[in-house]
């Protein structure tokens, strides 16, 4: 790694919110998906090359509090409202990997002005009944794997989920699903709502998608490319569902080049 | 100390008849009681058919206390009904009835689509709404976060059971359960040292809750097979054990994000690799008595040396699992009560 991340606790309306910052420049918001992934990645480390990384951990995610008072995806999207303005943010560039995509979704619903670009990864928040969403809440990690992995035998396991029931991360992983499933048990990880508000987003969005993402379809990234006004789809090829970690290079490179790029 | 007589039949090993038969047979032989959890038999876990077959058995039996264990009390609709339907269990069997709540399993949450996030909450709540009708102190109207209820009539609906609460035997759930409970059972397939702590802990919690209520029920689930000899009943239990736990056991420890902490359930996730929904060596479940097995005095020594360590008030012996046959189970009963019961 070549920066040198700083994890700090603020208080962000009432709730104990952990954020880990790294790198220079424009502050880029970083909104992790369910895997809760709120270490400092390889992955963050390229983004922080180009713009100070803010990556906060949800509540009810790794040490952050508060989850008792959030009972939907936008509960979590008020609460970035409540960063934003506890950093004094008008107008910042989101970048949000499936949770997280769906979290940017719902925060740029409410608040448009105040998110420059968002860049949606696999992003979760939506039901197509023909293309549903498969299984994330089972405890048999082999199934996991094949699901969100693009090659489950890739090197990208090993760095971004418990493999065994022994592995050290295993806690900080249950812990992680336990706050996915307060918001996302039912209706299962999307807003019935949402679809219909997709209209209101007004920045440029960049959707990035694994062509194989067994989790959720490729279809979705389709539908919201169609659906959100400013959007474009890039389909990555041989990739799953998790793109920060099987294709961490060209996902910067797609990332940096539309959030620093003319539109 | 007392004895229940319970079952965990595998799919398709016993019939609603079998059970009954079972029953009438444990009231005949002088047993203190007998149980039923939602997954045996055909209930499939659904909460009002345990309040069917606590109905039934209150029929069926004439002097056995009948213990409705582990009954899913988030799942239930409402409260109310229920608190009705076992008022009405109550008065009509004696006042033999004993209410066993828990939070439900993984498959009832997957079915139902319900927030395991939010089951503690509702556990509490739907006792809360109970204990109100129960003691007839209703207000004109119950608003909870989970259920609100115009209550028309002023009058009581008792008498109300004693409430017995099923869960793991950690922290997270002793704390939700002393406050509401006259009693703890403890979950069957673990070993007696699990137990004991698992004991312990609840009675800390309920004292301290609740200092100036009588000592608590501590309930211990066991599996029994008492055979002729040590060798032909660990024959015969090995036969059932490999399949029972290939079909019902796999999930029983398996929980749902939310129903508990992540640590108790990180916790239940490592007992289940040493339980007996996987241990499978004979020295290991004797030597942890995840079972009691063997001849008649085999099976009384070990019972013996459990109860010492685990100081339950109440056994349920599960004198039937998986898919031992119903002429077995029988001749299970008859032995224990006959060779064992008259020493206890």
């Amino acid at each position: 790694m070549k920066h040198t991340p700083e994890t700090t606790f603020v208080d962000i309306a009432g709730r104990k919110t952990q954020i880990t910052r790294g790198g220079q420049g424009t502050p880029l918001l970083y909104l992790h998906s369910a895997g809760g992934e709120t270490e400092w990645t390889r992955y963050h480390d390229l983004l922080a090359d180009h713009f100070e990384v803010f990556l906060p951990a949800h509540p009810g995610f790794d040490n952050s509090e508060g989850l008792e008072t959030v009972n939907c995806v936008t509960d979590y999207a008020w609460h970035y409202v409540d960063l934003m303005d506890h950093f004094g943010w008008d107008h910042v560039p989101v970048v949000g990997f499936s949770l997280g995509g769906w979290t940017g979704m719902e925060l740029s619903v409410l608040r448009p002005q105040r998110v420059s670009k968002l860049v949606l990864v696999n992003a979760a928040g939506i039901h197509l009944p023909e293309k549903p969403m498969a299984e994330l809440f089972g405890d048999d990690l082999d199934d996991l794997r094949e699901r969100l992995y693009f090659d489950p035998d890739s090197p990208a396991v090993e760095e971004s989920m418990p493999t065994t029931r022994n592995d050290p991360r295993l806690f900080q992983w249950l812990k992680a699903r336990e706050a996915t499933a307060k918001v996302g048990w039912e209706p299962y990880l999307h807003n019935p709502r949402l679809p219909s508000h997709l209209r209101r987003i007004e920045c440029p969005v960049r959707i990035l998608w694994g062509r194989y993402d067994r989790l959720i379809p490729v279809e979705t990234g389709q539908f919201l490319a169609e659906r959100i006004p400013n959007a474009t789809l890039e389909i990555f090829e041989e990739a799953g569902h998790m793109l920060p970690f099987e294709h961490s290079e060209r996902l910067c490179r797609e990332i940096v080049q539309f959030v620093q790029g003319e539109k | 100390m007392r004895v229940f007589v319970s079952q965990l039949p595998g799919p398709q090993a016993l019939t609603e008849r079998d059970l009954l038969t079972l029953a009438r047979l444990a009231d005949s032989l002088g047993f203190d009681g007998v149980a039923s959890a939602p997954g045996a038999g055909r209930a499939g876990g659904n909460p009002h058919t345990s309040l069917l077959q606590a109905g039934i058995l209150a029929r069926e039996t004439s002097r056995v206390k009948i213990a409705v264990l582990d009954c899913s009390l988030p799942a239930m609709p409402s409260p109310v009904q229920a608190a009705d339907q076992l008022a009405w269990i109550q008065q009509t069997s004696h006042e033999r009835l004993i209410a066993g709540f828990g939070l439900g399993g993984v498959e009832q949450y997957e079915q139902s689509r319900l927030n395991p996030a939010s089951a503690s909450d509702r556990f509490r709540e739907a006792l809360q709404l109970m204990n109100t009708v129960w003691r007839g102190e209703q207000p004109e109207r119950f608003d909870g976060a989970f259920w609100t209820w115009q209550l028309p009539q002023r009058t009581a609906l008792t008498p109300a059971p004693p409430i017995w609460t099923t869960g793991p035997a950690e922290k997270d759930f002793f704390d939700l359960a002393a406050p509401l409970s006259s009693g703890y059972v403890l979950p069957a397939l673990i070993d007696a040292k699990t137990a004991t702590k698992g004991a312990k802990g609840f009675r800390k919690a309920f004292s301290k809750q609740r200092p100036e209520a009588d000592a608590p029920e501590v309930v211990w689930q066991v599996p029994i097979f008492v055979g002729e000899t040590d060798e032909s009943a660990w024959k015969d239990f090995s036969a059932w054990l490999q399949p029972w736990q290939q079909t019902c056991l796999r999930d029983a420890f398996r929980e749902p994000p939310g129903l508990f902490s992540p640590r108790t359930i990180a916790k239940q996730t490592r007992l289940a690799e040493q339980s007996l929904a996987t241990v499978t060596d004979r020295e290991a479940i004797s030597a942890g008595h995840f079972a009691l097995v063997g001849s008649p005095e085999s099976v009384q020594e070990q019972l013996a040396a459990a109860i010492d360590s685990i100081e339950p008030t109440t056994v349920v012996g599960l004198f039937q699992f998986g898919q031992m046959p119903v002429s077995s189970a029988q001749e299970n009963i008859r032995r224990f009560a006959k060779q064992i019961f008259p020493n206890l």
